[in-house]
């Protein structure tokens, strides 16, 4: 049970750290929290399954193409939703992916419908059985493609001229751009690898909640609360803050109860806000003077 | 030859005038100081040429090129390069790659190897890497690269944004008081150090209050106060202009 249940909250862990990414690229980059995150990815899902039960392209295949996808259709939004209001407030921003979030939801709805579909996976669905535990192949196979998603991302921001200048642009700005990079072409950057990254963690989820149009509002909560925790700046904290979410998600379930699984998360959001502001793993929770 | 020219630059915030028609030349090779007393409009000149404001009326030649058509993320490419009063560096990340994120301007593939992580990519990353390095070596910096960044002292931290603006290859430097907080040794030798940049080819403005440092390297010296240029000369014209030295005794004197 120990170790189905450790399994079971890492996959979820998963789930919610590409998300969480997601929204923490574009923080990050643009001092901006996209609350339709988890609602292009959900309509991105929705394509997919137009390409699969319409187009009948095999999964895998599916699974290369969406992200593509969704990044393209983040990238778009950005240069033509974003981009012009990007000088103002940010507040002003902020309330315009709100906006992005109804828009999508709402378009999605009136596309395909209100009802859930059954969404294929990847992976099979029947237990195996590893050293004594029944595991998911499932979970195994989502904790995986998490983790490919998270090294492609390591990689970008360690080792590429690009990515370096990505980090830069988030740890000043001012600086970043005397050194000759465009910020604006890192928002536009940023939106692009997070529209790519939140369509994976659409596809994965998609099998194991059903696809439907509120689909991703849980998963993003959940992201939300693991990206706090991590310190909304930082993306192995978002992930690592996600992860914890995950199993404690998990654990929550599996030993007292289903039913405040989105309370738990929300507990979390203010708990950490009050007490950690900068997250659980900030050097200094206060600016040096 | 004029390298800079400052055409009657004017720019103002909220009403108040923090530049009102300042005119001054450059030329190649030049170390020129930027004095005046606190509120002058030295470091708003700074980053009216740099680009992060745009002022009102005027132009800033850079080799003719009018460098208000070019964007704030342009200057590096146009050669121009800059430190800042307090410091702006990239705190959580290492001492090389502070440098390197500069050095890189210079080694570009295409987006598509960057993604993918081709080869060309990788190399240009190595090399913008080593660049940086050297950087670091010729200012004695190179044992502190894999240090984080806001772990070193403020002295060391100002040589590092030092290093980094260098890494960009700039025709012009533009340093905002780089000995400020330095102890007197630091700061001869930072004279030294900017004087063997000059050396090189390197054009500098230095804004600065140590005027021992000032007065020992720049050929040239702008006084502004109160946003308006009230003298250009050597050191010693400097020294004796009645302007210049009632705008640092300041109101005191006149009154009393």
């Amino acid at each position: 049970m120990l170790a189905q249940l450790i399994v079971s909250g890492l996959a979820l862990g998963s789930v919610y750290a590409l998300l969480g990414l997601a929204l923490v690229l574009i923080h990050k980059a643009t001092d901006i929290v996209n609350f339709a995150q988890g609602e292009m990815a959900m309509f991105m899902t929705f394509v997919a399954f137009v390409m699969i039960t319409q187009l009948e392209l095999p999964l895998p295949l599916v699974f290369v193409v969406a992200p593509l996808l969704g990044a393209a259709l983040a990238a778009v939004t950005e240069r033509i939703v974003m981009r012009p209001i990007s000088d103002g407030p940010p507040v002003n921003a902020l309330i315009v992916t709100i906006g992005l979030w109804i828009v999508f939801n709402h378009t999605a709805g009136w596309i395909w419908g209100y009802d859930p579909y059954r969404f294929p996976s990847l992976f099979p669905a029947d237990p195996v059985e590893i050293v004594g535990a029944r595991i998911s192949p499932n979970s195994l196979g989502i904790i995986a493609v998490a983790l490919a998603v998270m090294a492609g991302l390591y990689v970008f921001f360690e080792y590429t001229r690009e990515g370096t200048a990505m980090r830069a642009a988030s740890m000043n700005r001012r600086a970043a751009q005397l050194m000759g990079v465009n910020i604006k072409r890192v928002a536009f950057l940023s939106w692009t690898l997070a529209g790519g990254v939140g369509t994976v963690c659409g596809l994965l989820v998609a099998p194991i909640i059903f696809l439907d149009f509120e689909m991703m509002v849980s998963v993003l909560l959940k992201a939300f609360a693991g990206a706090i925790l991590g310190g909304f700046n930082s993306l192995p904290g978002a992930v690592i803050g996600c992860m914890l979410i995950g199993i404690a998600e998990t654990f929550f379930g599996g030993y007292v109860s289903t039913a405040f699984k989105d309370t738990f998360a929300f507990l979390v959001i203010v708990l950490v806000l009050m007490f950690r502001p900068s997250g659980l793993f900030s050097r200094t929770a206060v600016k040096k003077v | 030859m004029a390298l800079l020219a400052i055409e009657n630059l004017s720019i103002s915030f909220a009403g108040l005038k923090a530049l009102s028609g300042v005119s001054f030349t450059v030329n190649t090779g030049e170390i020129v100081g930027l004095i005046g007393p606190n509120g002058a409009g030295k470091t708003t000149l700074l980053n009216c040429i740099s680009r992060l404001y745009t002022p009102q009326s005027g132009r800033i030649l850079l080799n003719d090129v009018n460098l208000l058509d070019v964007p704030v993320h342009g200057i590096a490419a146009h050669g121009i390069a800059r430190t800042f009063q307090n410091l702006e560096l990239f705190g959580g990340a290492s001492v090389l790659e502070n440098v390197a994120v500069s050095s890189m301007r210079r080694f570009r593939s295409n987006l598509l190897a960057e993604l993918f992580w081709l080869p060309a990519a990788r190399r240009d990353v190595h090399a913008a890497r080593e660049a940086a390095l050297q950087t670091l070596k010729a200012l004695g910096l190179d044992h502190l690269a894999d240090q984080r960044t806001s772990d070193l002292p403020y002295g060391t931290q100002k040589m590092v944004e030092l290093a980094r603006a260098l890494a960009g290859q700039p025709k012009l430097l533009l340093l905002d008081e780089p000995a400020a907080g330095l102890n007197p040794d630091e700061s001869r030798r930072l004279g030294e150090t900017i004087r063997a940049l000059r050396d090189q080819g390197i054009t500098v403005i230095l804004i600065e209050h140590d005027m021992s440092l000032v007065m020992t390297i720049c050929e040239r010296i702008v006084v502004l106060d109160h946003g308006e240029k009230i003298h250009e000369g050597t050191p010693e014209t400097v020294r004796r202009d009645p302007a210049v030295i009632s705008a640092y005794l300041g109101a005191e004197a006149g009154d009393a």
